[in-house]
């Protein structure tokens, strides 16, 4: 999930969808890519392992003479046999895939098209790294029986009082406390963006300086310890090495989450006593829970809805194609429809359900001055159909057609709002026929607005089992409870959707529980960077630790471009071709001569790919832990969202936890 | 110095004084670079064994393998080839480290702690209640006099002070096993005298002491048996009396008598009658250590300056 801080729009803006345990299949391809990433590095670390175990066995002496290499025990030697079988079997299959054509029959994989052969390729990538994780990590589980977390509390307070003691940690707390200070002093924004701007600016200034110090203390700690012997009198002590790395990672998380904590509850006090202004507290001092549905663009023709295939929404040639446009006349056919599958339980009892949205708008002409732009929004249930014959309500015994029906009795009921006299009416209405139009909504840009949708409408959604009509003996269709249709109505005129634009307002949580809970995500990103600086400093010297750990934190946030090299998705080339270019002048679209010497550096940048698609593998996906954009935006965070995040943050830091159990198992300490 | 609580526990020999607890065999270590090139061999087949109730002296010049000796039975190095067992556990094993104290040649301690806060974290890392370490720790401050600079933080200790909470911190956990490197490092001479009476005490409960020294004098003094490495070969391993005794040579000490040349002249025509040959007679001398002790506790008894200059103006 990549969500941007985008000030512009009261809404969240999601480039991938964002991770819900509703969509399992994506799990599913992310625990079973976890398990090839992951245990591809297992598969390297254990073949190291055996090796260095053989050369440099340490023997346990058992009764009757044998004795047993401690290091490299007959289950790894088994894990090891059994995964490089499962490797070579789908090294195999590589080539089997690599022939196929687009004819090869194919079928539904976890939402993928793959054939037999591409599926049995990704199932033995993952069967093989499976098995190395076992035999890679088996003896780190085993030996996390063996911790006590006594001494690892034991060491934890000594990194805490060691940090605290040396100070750094004050300065750079110093210099985070101007980050508190209201955005306003410092610079000038709208009103409505005040929040926004004061939740950002402390968000990237805890970012950066608690990560720092983080970083620093984690890099140097475990390098400083050996290099001033003062470790020796700690692995003279029954502690298992990785106590040691243990005690340090959750001594300096511990720091970090307390001024963590300080700072939060600090910003957030701040906050509430500063003032802050009523526009930017009805925007973004809220902790909106939304229910988004699935977005399609469509022309209608009558009362017909044509193939959405044929319409995607308009490109008006912005740079950025998150949105996509309908234009806007009073006939235009081009909607912009938002279906729900389902509707909860609670709207039926609710009275009203707010509807808010947010969208973008692009003139073609300059329009009225201080004016909007207007909008039509159709709510329709499953059980519309407005030709369908109904009971009369007002004529028992006279059959009427639902859009008859629904004309008659809505006269007069024009955009009632929700304190109105005439709002049971509109209730009634909208429960009786499963319709509910609002006309001529006034939207403008860089605001998020609201309609009230009745409680009516949804008690008829819930009402039944969505299929069409069956067509020519064909079975019914399953089709969504609910859809809420766009159109613009102003000449000239086009309005920008995107899925997460248009929401039901579910309930509003609290803003300051909502601050905390944007808080975990910095927290998530702490927990990465102690991680990867602490098991690089179980191997390399301080400065290399913390360079290290520094460049693939930071590379996290570039791990999009990163995906893209590595890919070969982007323009111009790799690095050796590019270099090419810049000699040669050619600009990157341009198509280089296929001369001996451009295949041999596109051959070299193949090769540098296929190293970086390995090495993105280790970098982490810092971006995902971004959640205090959906603070600022005023959205909740929900408890799911964050366990989701919690299990990939987990199935990141493991490996490095493991490999900082083997690095400091294999260390000579007084080397 | 305190009165020490040790010497006042009852003194008690272990029951099974004797056995060995420490056992190398054919251990080996080399250096080597990173491209895995042999470097330097700092420790060649040494075969030792170390048993309960004694103090082994380990000794050798700079360089011979004596701190690598120590390393590999702490588990902070491994082994080339051979093995090194400790209460018949591989060294590596930490558990044995349940029942091993170690004094470091450096007092590698937090310096950020004060005395308190250092025998805590070390009494934490063997799981002491909170009580027993507390007590423990209260102790050893006595023990190793530093009752009045407990609250003040390593960083403000001098040397011989630092020195001292590392032997605390080494006896925290009442080992059975004591490795000391130059333990009376650092140490002024009253210091020394008690780091030496306070190891013949650990022997005297029971414990087993390996200590690395290179004040050869301190080691004689208190060490049962030594071993002298060279360049990482063993070259003398055995008892001190053994070693150091001049087999060729008889000494005799005799109270009540004053040389006189009547004396002199029966002493040399009895042992040229025994065959032997009189190398030389005289008053024997006391060490300067036993004088220094001895002024010292006529000091305490009576304070005042006692050396005072001749009337001649000569000393």
């Amino acid at each position: 999930m990549w969500a941007s801080f985008s000030p512009v729009l009261g809404v969240m803006k999601f480039e991938t969808a964002p991770l819900t345990f509703e969509n399992w299949r994506r799990l599913s391809w992310m625990g079973i890519d976890w398990l090839q990433d992951a245990g591809g590095f297992a598969m390297v670390g254990l073949v190291l392992w055996i090796l260095n175990g053989l050369r440099n066995p340490i023997y346990d002496h058992l009764p009757g003479g044998k004795k047993r290499n401690r290091l490299v025990g007959p289950g790894m030697l088994l894990a090891a046999g059994i995964a490089l079988t499962l490797y070579l079997v789908a090294f195999g299959l590589t080539f089997i895939v690599a022939d196929e054509t687009p004819a090869t029959r194919r079928s539904d994989f976890l939402g993928h098209p793959l054939s037999r052969m591409a599926i049995g390729l990704e199932l033995a990538l993952a069967a093989a790294g499976l098995v190395a994780l076992i035999g890679f990590g088996g003896p780190f589980v085993r030996d996390c029986f063996r911790l006590r977390w006594g001494r690892i509390y034991a060491l934890a307070k000594l990194s805490f009082k060691e940090a605290v003691r040396r100070r750094v940690v004050w300065v750079f707390l110093a210099i985070l406390l101007v980050y508190l200070f209201p955005a306003r002093w410092f610079f000038q924004e709208k009103p409505e963006d005040e929040l926004k701007s004061i939740v950002g600016v402390t968000t990237r200034g805890m970012n950066v300086l608690l990560v720092s110090v983080g970083l620093l203390l984690a890099a140097f700690s475990i390098p400083n310890d050996i290099k001033n012997l003062t470790i020796h009198t700690i692995v003279t002590k029954p502690v298992e090495r990785f106590e040691i790395v243990l005690g340090r990672f959750f001594g300096y998380l511990g720091l970090v989450t307390a001024a963590l904590l300080g700072m939060t509850g600090l910003g957030l006090l701040l906050i509430n006593l500063g003032n802050v202004s009523k526009e930017a507290s009805e925007e973004s001092m809220k902790a909106r829970v939304a229910r988004y549905g699935e977005l399609d663009f469509v022309k209608v023709a009558g009362r017909q809805k044509a193939s959405s295939g044929d319409f995607t929404g308009v490109d008006v040639g912005r740079e950025d194609t998150y949105r996509r446009y309908i234009a806007g006349h009073p006939q235009s056919p081009q909607r912009a429809v938002w279906t729900f599958a389902s509707v909860p339980a609670g709207y039926e009892k609710a009275g009203h359900v707010p509807l808010e949205f947010a969208f973008d708008i692009y003139r073609t002409t300059k329009g009225e001055e201080g004016a909007g732009v207007q909008v039509t929004f159709e709510l329709l249930t499953h059980q519309w159909d407005p030709t369908k014959k109904i009971a009369d309500p007002l004529n028992p015994g006279v059959q009427i057609s639902m859009e008859d029906g629904y004309n008659r009795d809505s006269q007069g009921l024009a955009n009632v709002k929700k304190e109105d006299a005439n709002w049971a009416k509109v209730d009634a209405v909208a429960e009786r026929y499963g319709r509910f139009v609002y006309r001529n909504f006034q939207i403008f840009d860089y605001h998020t607005a609201s309609i009230d949708v009745p409680s009516g409408l949804f008690k008829n959604a819930a009402a039944g089992t969505p299929t069409s009509p069956a067509e020519s003996g064909a079975a019914p269709r399953s089709v969504s409870r609910l859809q809420v249709q766009a159109k613009c109505e102003t000449p000239s005129q086009f309005i920008g959707a995107a899925r997460y634009d248009l929401y039901f307002l579910e309930s509003e949580g609290n803003f300051s529980v909502n601050y905390f809970k944007g808080s975990i995500g910095l927290w998530f990103r702490l927990v990465i960077a102690l991680a990867i600086a602490v098991a690089c400093s179980t191997y390399l010297a301080g400065v290399l630790s913390f360079l290290t750990a520094m460049f693939l934190f930071i590379g996290g946030f570039f791990l999009d471009f990163i995906q893209e090299l590595a890919r070969g998705m982007n323009i111009g080339g790799g690095p050796l071709e590019s270099l090419a270019r810049l000699i040669k002048n050619n600009t990157a679209t341009v198509e280089l001569d296929p001369t001996p010497t451009v295949r041999a550096l596109q051959m070299f940048d193949g090769a540098y790919r296929w190293l970086l698609r390995r090495v993105m593998n280790v970098i982490p996906d810092v971006d995902r832990y971004g959640l205090t954009d959906y603070v600022a935006q005023g959205f909740s965070i929900g408890p799911d969202f964050l366990l989701l995040n919690l299990i990939t943050l987990v199935g990141y830091v493991l490996p490095w936890l493991v490999a900082a159990y083997y690095l400091m198992k294999a260390r000579e300490i007084a080397a | 110095m305190a009165e020490t609580a040790v010497a006042d526990r009852p003194v008690a020999t272990h029951p099974n004084v004797g056995e060995v607890i420490v056992e190398t065999h054919n251990l080996t270590k080399v250096y080597r670079d990173f491209w895995g090139r042999k470097k330097k061999v700092a420790l060649n087949a040494l075969d030792l064994q170390i048993k309960r109730g004694e103090i082994f002296g380990l000794l050798g010049p700079n360089g011979s393998g004596k701190t690598t000796t120590i390393k590999l039975l702490l588990g902070l190095l491994f082994p080339i080839s051979g093995e090194a067992t400790v209460f018949g556990m591989p060294a590596a094993d930490v558990r044995k480290n349940e029942r091993i104290g170690y004094l470091p040649e450096e007092s590698y301690l937090y310096r950020f702690l004060n005395a308190e806060e250092t025998l805590d974290f070390y009494g934490r890392l063997f799981d002491m209640p909170s009580e027993v370490r507390e007590k423990r720790a209260a102790e050893l401050i006595r023990l190793v006099g530093l009752e009045q600079d407990r609250r003040r933080t390593l960083r403000e200790y001098s040397k011989g002070m630092r020195q001292r909470i590392g032997l605390a911190q080494a006896l925290i956990n009442d080992p059975e096993f004591i490795i000391l490197d130059e333990p009376t490092s650092g140490l002024d001479p009253n210091g020394t005298i008690w780091m030496k009476d306070l190891i013949r005490q650990l022997r005297d409960q029971g414990k087993t002491v390996l200590m690395c020294s290179h004040r050869l004098d301190d080691v004689q003094a208190v060490c049962d048996r030594i071993a002298i490495l060279y360049n990482g070969d063993l070259q003398e391993l055995g008892e001190v009396d053994t070693l150091v005794e001049d087999a060729v040579r008889v000494e005799v000490r005799a109270v009540n008598l004053r040389l006189t040349d009547a004396l002199r002249t029966d002493l040399e025509s009895v042992i040229e009658k025994h065959g032997g040959k009189v190398e030389s007679f005289g008053h024997p001398m006391t060490t300067l250590e036993d004088l220094f002790k001895k002024v010292v506790e006529e000091s305490k008894a009576r304070p005042g300056r006692r050396w005072l200059p001749a009337a001649d103006g000569k000393s």
